[in-house]
């Protein structure tokens, strides 16, 4: 694969949250590692999904690739068109607002990410607002394009959020997000707040405005069944690190990683007549702040050998774009979803 | 029906004509409008809709845990073995002793959020034994012996010690766990779990739906299980109803409404559910929101969103129940006339053709 189809490259991105426990400081502060010496890329026009349970760092990463927060370490390499890079995380002033436009993100929660005391309109063109200077006719033209084009109604657009359902509202973080028409969004959690019938209408107005906008999506989501229809490429997390990455189909039906396989058993399957053979894991996940020793995952994992205790495995590539961190990948033959075509 | 006829057979509860309306300075908020379903010892019965299609208010009204600005009205017939007799559970006054006597004892409820449904001042062996005091022993240590199996039951390790922890020294699926503990501690007849799961993680939603299957077997109690996920209910029900703002559009048993669903919702409901290992087509999305019940005409709900819409049918007319087979109800025009095989295949076959 040529340099070129690749839009974003993370290498080596860790984040750690200090936590204090004493008054004034004293004692130890532990730290807890959200984000763990991570490093993917992402092709040019793909969706690439990260899973994972509650707690597992998917939306820490997330923000740090945005630099909603301030990673501890490691680089966010930005890929123009032209093949040089820049790593977004020390861009400074002009070099930030210009990939700052080129990177956006939509977020979980459709009723707190918008200011109550601002119009609709005055959301979705503030970015427009902020990073290029135009009239107000230009401005104008755009919102009103970009409303008609994630289904918002344009006379409604002089209402404030309350007013909308939450279909709707997150039709209005879609567009705000897009209005500076970026190359990549980080999409948190989309539509995992809404109901069953607005979160297709979600998911095909996405799917719709990167085939037209020409995007690329991070789609972040707990819901592997939303993950798997939407996304190209995607990466599983656990305790802040990736356990697998891999082309959606090949790992949701040859999946390497055991905590892969675990996960897609025990997503209920709609279809009472098609049982899949269910692997429950023991226990719960482990708190950030205490990892277990060596593989992160082994007090959990049923086919656990010697060396998991003691020895962290390394993210690989197994076979071709199938990366997996586990020592007995090789070995192991694990189970995915049936395809039915 | 008279009570002697019921006695015998395997109806734990029926749910008639119950309604739940809601006195707002803007009208009344019909949340929910003539619901009627039963609930069969020892099986599990499932309620599922989007948010404000009434079904959490449903399950409360059973056991009269609705606040007072809800007007309740209908039957909750519930056969109680031990008096051997059927109790109107609607009938009898709020916050009496007889109601308190079913609650927790014969019917317990588990509720979504693991997190505030316990008492965060007392520990979770206390909540527990509360249960257990009131209804069936008056010694404390046993009760404390009680509470312990029962927690080591669900699954709790080192039950002895964690008996004396508070709510926030257990993680969500612990929490989850000990309400499951708590709710069973009396070996009610009926539990109620008002979205169990829906805060958990999946691996977490995998152990407590295998523990809730596994426990429903041993203690021969029948479950209502309301949720939102489809899948979930694929998983755990034997029947299922499908909730649209504030009526049961359709009900059948959980093989038959997913093979052959009826009502346009549910189908829809169906289709727009990414499934996992399918050819990824474009997703069927239903046009619309659910809109706000309040002054709805006594027409399908559905009727606006509705892609096989008859106008002046299905906007002005009060919509049947059609029985179409033993145990498969819908409420839809499309059915009226079930003589009318030509328009009921058409739809069989393009069900079939969005299953393949």
């Amino acid at each position: 694969m040529s340099k070129s189809d690749i839009i974003l490259e993370i290498k080596n991105l860790t984040k750690e949250f200090n936590v204090k426990t004493k008054l004034f400081g004293y004692g130890k502060t532990p730290t807890i590692k959200a984000v763990s010496d991570i490093s993917f890329f992402v092709k040019r026009g793909e969706t690439f999904g990260l899973v994972g349970e509650s707690g597992c760092g998917k939306t820490t990463l997330g923000r740090c690739i945005v630099r909603g927060i301030d990673a501890t370490s490691g680089q966010v390499m930005y890929y123009m068109e032209d093949g040089t890079k820049i790593d977004f995380l020390k861009a400074k002033e002009e070099e930030y607002k210009d990939l700052r436009k080129r990177i956006q993100m939509i977020f979980q929660d459709p009723y707190s990410s918008l200011d109550p005391r601002m119009t609709v309109y005055d959301i979705i063109s503030e970015p427009l607002k902020a990073c290029y200077k135009l009239s107000k006719p230009e401005i104008d033209d755009r919102v009103k394009e970009i409303g008609k084009a994630t289904g918002l109604d344009i006379s409604y657009l002089k209402r404030y959020p309350h007013a909308f359902s939450g279909g709707q509202r997150q039709r209005i973080g879609i567009a705000r997000a897009l209005i500076t028409l970026p190359d990549i969004i980080v999409c948190d959690e989309p539509v995992s707040a809404l109901d069953v019938s607005i979160q297709a209408q979600i998911i095909n107005i996405l799917k719709d405005l990167q085939a037209e906008y020409k995007m690329t999506y991070i789609f972040i989501a707990h819901d592997l069944s939303v993950v798997e229809y939407i996304s190209d490429r995607v990466a599983v997390m656990y305790l802040g690190r990736i356990v697998e990455l891999a082309p959606t189909e090949k790992m949701y039906s040859y999946p390497k990683h055991p905590y892969t396989e675990a996960l897609l058993s025990a997503v209920p399957n709609p279809d009472p007549e098609r049982k899949m053979r269910r692997i429950i894991l023991q226990g719960e996940v482990p708190i950030p702040s205490n990892p277990p020793a060596g593989c992160h995952f082994h007090p959990r994992c049923p086919y656990r050998g010697k060396e998991c205790d003691s020895v962290i495995p390394e993210l690989y590539e197994l076979e071709d774009g199938h990366y997996v961190a586990c020592h007995y990948a090789n070995k192991l033959r694990l189970s995915g979803i049936g395809q039915v075509q | 029906m008279r009570c002697e006829d019921r006695k015998n057979n395997d109806i734990l509860l029926e749910v008639r004509n119950l309604k739940v309306h809601i006195k707002l300075d803007e009208g009344i908020l019909k949340a929910v409008d003539g619901v009627s379903f039963p609930i069969k010892r020892g099986k599990t019965m499932g309620l599922v809709g989007e948010s404000g299609c009434g079904k959490s208010l449903t399950s409360k009204a059973i056991i009269s845990i609705n606040p007072d600005i809800c007007q309740t009205t209908g039957e909750v017939l519930f056969y109680d073995s031990e008096k051997n007799e059927i109790i109107n559970l609607l009938e009898l006054e709020k916050d009496s002793a007889e109601i308190r006597d079913i609650r927790g004892k014969k019917i317990s409820m588990i509720f979504q959020e693991p997190m505030t449904a316990f008492s965060p001042l007392h520990t979770i062996g206390n909540q527990i034994m509360e249960n257990i005091l009131i209804h069936k022993m008056k010694n404390k240590k046993e009760a404390k012996e009680v509470a312990i199996n029962m927690l080591k039951r669900v699954g709790i390790a080192d039950a002895e010690k964690r008996i004396n922890q508070y709510p926030h020294e257990f993680s969500g699926g612990m929490r989850q766990r000990a309400m499951i503990a708590m709710a069973l501690s009396c070996n009610p007849d009926l539990l109620i779990a008002d979205e169990p799961t829906t805060a958990l993680d999946v691996t977490i939603q995998a152990q407590v739906l295998e523990l809730m299957n596994q426990l429903q077997k041993e203690y021969e109690m029948a479950i209502l299980f309301i949720t939102h996920n489809l899948g979930v209910i694929a998983e755990i029900c034997d029947e299922v109803a499908v909730m649209y703002l504030g009526e049961i559009v359709e009900r059948a048993s959980v093989k038959e409404l997913f093979r052959n669903p009826r009502h346009p919702y549910t189908k829809g409901l169906i289709k727009s559910i990414p499934k996992m290992g399918r050819k990824k087509e474009r997703l069927y999305s239903i046009e619309g929101n659910v809109p706000l019940p309040l002054d709805l005409p006594p027409a399908c709900h559905f009727y606006e969103r509705c892609e096989y819409r008859m106008d002046g049918i299905c906007n002005k007319q009060k919509v049947p129940e059609i029985q179409l087979s033993e145990d498969h109800m819908v409420k839809c025009f499309l059915y009226n006339n079930y003589d009318n095989i030509k328009q009921d295949n058409y739809i069989k076959q393009e069900t079939e053709a969005a299953d393949v």
